[in-house]
């Protein structure tokens, strides 16, 4: 098994992969796959933030990505950060640990690219292993109504949101105002 | 349970061999590898890897992969460093030593993944990402076979 940024091959077959994972989840909207797909035809899309693990039958069997967002103060100053979904991973391949892979892929990916800091919407007990903590605390607000402990973000450089604060704006493929 | 990030350095010789080390916490030969933390530059943390256990000051000579092992929830990032010119000549410890980089020979002091990965440079391979999905009976009876090929 591997982990690989997608090729349009790839691309397609990740979709059912993402339908199928989210087909049972308690906080599934059933939309995941369509949300991949609209954030695969963003402005701000790179392939390199969009990444799948592959059998060596060349068969997805997980699938993460990260999509631009930017937190946006009152007085209009914007910082660029990343928001980590969906993290995706074949029904039959889930709880092994598949996921924390293509998550610390995508971290690792981004810390080199001098990233400031991701976001993510999920469980506090399985991203806080990665450092995930509630972006209230910073005074960093979601654009929907979330419970705190749910709202993460991560700093991926020392600092990386020292005076960042403000609403994030997600990508417009996640159909929420305001957009980045 | 915990995620652990580390980071080794593969140095090579002209005489295809690699050096490994035998660190005071360790009771077996390892390649220089250390934890890091994630909001460390890999690149940085193998050059002080490698500077602890070998006292070399290395340069990166490429990226070589890292490796997801599922069940242990760790990330393995590898790469091969260079000694300075004429430093080539280690160990200059007493905790190490150079190895044959033959299959068996590295299958008699190395875990199976570090052969993977050396065998990964010697094969020309670099920019690997690779899951290892070792079901926890099939990492036991691999390690048993090591421990007994080692007596």
């Amino acid at each position: 098994m591997q982990i690989t940024p997608v090729t349009p091959d790839l691309a397609a077959k990740s979709l059912p992969v993402i339908a199928d994972a989210f087909a049972n989840a308690a906080h599934s909207d059933g939309h995941e796959a369509d949300l991949v797909t609209a954030l695969r035809h963003s402005s701000d899309y790179r392939p390199e933030y969009d990444a799948v693990a592959v059998n060596d039958e060349e068969a997805v069997l997980g699938h993460a990505m990260l999509s631009k967002a930017a937190v946006v103060a009152d007085d209009g100053q914007r910082w660029p950060v990343y928001v980590l979904a969906p993290v995706a991973v074949t029904p039959a391949e889930q709880k092994k640990g598949l996921g924390t892979a293509l998550v610390m892929y995508l971290e690792t990916m981004a810390y080199g690219d001098g990233i400031r800091a991701l976001s993510v919407l999920g469980d506090p007990a399985y991203y806080g292993r990665f450092g995930f903590v509630p972006a209230r605390p910073f005074g960093i607000t979601a654009p929907y109504e979330v419970a705190d402990e749910n709202f993460m973000v991560r700093e991926l450089q020392e600092g990386g949101l020292t005076g960042v604060h403000g609403v994030l704006h997600y990508d417009p493929a996640f159909g929420l105002t305001p957009q980045a | 349970m915990a995620l652990r990030r580390t980071v080794s350095g593969i140095i090579m010789n002209d005489r295809h061999q690699v050096l490994l080390v035998h660190g005071p916490h360790r009771h077996e030969w390892d390649l220089p590898s250390a934890d890091f933390e994630a909001a460390e530059m890999p690149a940085i943390a193998v050059r002080r890897a490698v500077q602890a256990a070998t006292g070399l000051t290395v340069t990166i000579d490429r990226f070589v992969g890292t490796w997801f092992c599922l069940q242990h929830e760790t990330q393995e990032t590898v790469f091969v460093v260079t000694p300075p010119a004429g430093q080539e000549s280690v160990p200059i410890k007493l905790t190490s030593r150079w190895v044959d980089t033959t299959p068996t020979a590295l299958a008699a002091v190395l875990p199976a993944i570090r052969v993977e990965q050396i065998t990964a440079v010697l094969a020309g391979k670099q920019g690997l990402h690779v899951i290892k999905d070792e079901s926890i009976w099939r990492y036991r009876r691999q390690r048993m076979a090591e421990w007994l090929h080692r007596l």
